[in-house]
């Protein structure tokens, strides 16, 4: 049966909204209608740069003037709730994708799942991680018990980006923090891996912002009596790109692995695998995607979600996964108290 | 376009300057050991080797680059191919800043070393707006800065738009910004226009819908025996060279990010005769001269 492309809108126009934009025109089921940005004058640049996509910057209006099917909010965390609530009932296939995190705390995130029962909207909250190829195979060799019963995981994501005091919305104590702004990643690869923390510990760190956390080690503590122990720095040196990496400890083996690579070592044969060490590069774990941006991640999960939009399924990073992000963060702000 | 002006080896400079795109672990490490001598060393040895040309970023790095070269008393001429933006420079500012702050601080930082004139349509392309009038500055100011740097044994011959810029513009159908670089390259240097790709297939397809001539621009992309960020497909990017065989291809990623040796390398680039030049990365002076050596002998 032939489907007519999905029809996308973008809401914010910062690195992730234009690459979103990008992704979406670029793929074989869906195309880039319209693109909106509250700055008027970036709104002003962009339509003269493009134009096949119409630029708005004013969102009610984008969608009342366009048919759209699936949004993708790309804005700062603490305006996603107004944004949803707002177009709540304007979006065609009802289809709403947020960039991570779904919110700026867990009260709000719990208030967004609420608003958008499964059953009535395909949503997904921007975890791309989970599509990396060696991050999704980790997620197989555990789900097959490879590695046998894990006893320690140690997981860290470290980026050079901030050295300063700056002004903006992510350096800002309600709004910002490494966080809000780069935790939510590889926690929600460990809820996703190990589901959620029975007690947590944490210890933040300022080091260069004036209100906000620029690290945080954190200790999880599972009944099973599994540990986890977690870093995530943005003020880390030669970390550009940034790195996202994990290592698993288990009864049989360990499992090591960061975007690139991914590392399994085995002490008795399990599921037709000998024992021994394998190295598996990203390039032989990771599909051909139909066009190149950024990480093959980010185009396979764009990918996926045009799929669930066609197909009315929810993905398994949908906004119900995203709220047990936002609660584990707060877990760990509260514990720092 | 004189097909012939195009070095056919071309040095990468990304093992240099700690650039990977296999393992970002390993680039980290090379970022850490980072030593001019040792850049010198591994310079020379690739252009006494056989490496006419040399491609580097409008970074720090490939400044650094530049004035090892000045140190080299080279006998012959070095093609010069430079890379712009510095994307990794301008994503720590958006990061930092949003989209609109990132326009300002790119149109402010081109304002101090900037001629007057410069200035004046710096300033208009503020007022209005116009981001044609603003990549105009931009190329001037970017290029006017490494021209001044550049050693007198170099030659700028190809100025390369990033593929994060190449590939984001394509995807959103910028065809005026695409064909007005191009305008304002062949108009204001004598260089090749240039576009790096991870999605060649594509690229071809959108150039054909624009006033710009395939034949007159060069496009590095990635060509390699198991098919390492040729998107979407090694059979796809390897049908490009059949159906436009007038397409100026420089390979790169020959050796998929150290995954492949130099005789696969070789062997693969040989069956495939309309791919006329290579630009490949190199870490030590071994590899160096191994490398040019044997790309010069059994190479084209």
């Amino acid at each position: 049966m032939q489907h007519r492309l999905i029809n996308v809108g973008i809401i914010g126009l910062g690195q992730m909204g234009l690459l979103h934009a990008a992704i979406s025109n670029s793929l074989p089921n869906s195309r880039t209608v319209a693109v909106c940005d509250s700055d008027s004058r970036l709104i002003k640049i962009a339509s003269k740069i493009t134009k096949s996509i119409k630029f708005y910057d004013d969102y009610d209006e984008m969608c009342d003037n366009e048919i759209i099917d699936a949004v993708f909010v790309c804005t700062p965390p603490h305006t996603h709730f107004t944004i949803l609530n707002d177009l709540k009932n304007k979006i065609h296939k009802n289809a709403f994708f947020v960039e991570k995190p779904l919110a700026s705390n867990a009260e709000v995130a719990n208030r967004i799942v609420d608003m958008f029962p499964s059953s009535a909207f395909v949503t997904m909250v921007g975890f791309q991680k989970r599509y990396a190829g060696t991050f999704s195979r980790v997620k197989k060799l555990l789900l097959d018990g490879i590695v046998g019963d894990v006893f320690l995981f140690r997981a860290h994501h470290f980026v050079s980006e901030n050295y300063g005091l700056y002004e903006w919305w992510k350096f800002k104590k309600e709004t910002g923090g490494v966080l809000l702004e780069f935790a939510p990643h590889i926690i929600d690869l460990i809820l996703w891996y190990f589901g959620e923390p029975d007690t947590v510990h944490a210890q933040e760190k300022r080091m260069f912002s004036a209100e906000v956390e620029d690290y945080v080690h954190a200790l999880f503590n599972y009944k099973s009596n599994m540990l986890g122990i977690i870093d995530v720095g943005w003020s880390m040196r030669n970390y550009r790109p940034g790195e996202i990496a994990i290592e698993i400890h288990g009864s049989n083996g360990t499992i090591v692995a960061n975007e690139d690579k991914l590392l399994l070592s085995l002490d008795e044969e399990t599921h037709g695998m000998k024992a021994g060490r394998y190295f598996f590069p990203k390039s032989t774990l990771t599909p051909q995607v139909p066009y190149l941006l950024a990480y093959p991640e980010n185009v396979i999960q764009d990918q996926f979600f045009t799929e669930c939009v066609r197909d009315r399924t929810n993905p398994e990073n949908d906004f119900s996964s995203g709220s047990r992000v936002n609660r584990v963060i707060e877990r760990m702000k509260h514990a720092n108290q | 376009m004189q097909i012939n002006k195009i070095d056919r080896f071309i040095l990468g400079t990304n093992p240099l300057v700690g650039t990977d795109h296999f393992l970002n672990e390993r680039a980290r490490e090379r970022r850490f050991l980072l030593d001019q001598a040792r850049i010198v060393r591994v310079v020379e040895a690739a252009v006494k080797s056989g490496a006419t040309g040399i491609n580097i970023g409008v970074d720090e790095a490939g400044y650094s680059i530049l004035e090892s070269l000045g140190e080299i008393d080279f006998k012959e001429e070095i093609g010069l191919y430079v890379m712009v933006p510095d994307v990794s420079k301008y994503v720590s500012i958006q990061l930092s800043k949003g989209t609109f702050g990132l326009v300002k601080e790119v149109l402010g930082s081109l304002e101090p070393v900037s001629t007057a004139k410069m200035l004046i349509k710096g300033t208009i392309s503020v007022l209005t707006l116009n981001p044609y009038r603003a990549l105009e500055v931009y190329l001037d100011v970017e290029l006017g800065k490494l021209l001044k740097s550049k050693p007198k044994c170099t030659k700028l011959r190809g100025i390369f738009v990033h593929e994060a810029v190449t590939d984001i513009a394509v995807a959103l159908g910028a065809r005026e910004l695409m064909e007005e670089y191009v305008r304002v390259t062949e108009k204001k240097y004598d260089a090749f226009p240039g576009f790096v790709t991870r999605n060649l297939p594509k690229f071809v397809e959108f150039i054909s819908d624009t006033k710009i001539n395939l034949s007159e621009i060069i496009v590095l992309t990635p060509f390699n025996a198991i098919g390492f960020q040729m998107t979407p497909t090694k059979d796809a990017c390897e049908q490009v060279l059949v159906s436009h065989p007038d397409a100026n291809i420089i390979a790169m990623s020959v050796l998929a990010g150290g995954q492949l040796g130099l005789s696969d390398a070789i062997k693969y680039l040989k069956s495939f005769p309309s791919i006329r030049s290579v630009a490949i990365g190199v870490s030590n002076e071994e590899h160096a001269l191994e490398t040019f050596v044997r790309l010069k002998k059994e190479l084209f």
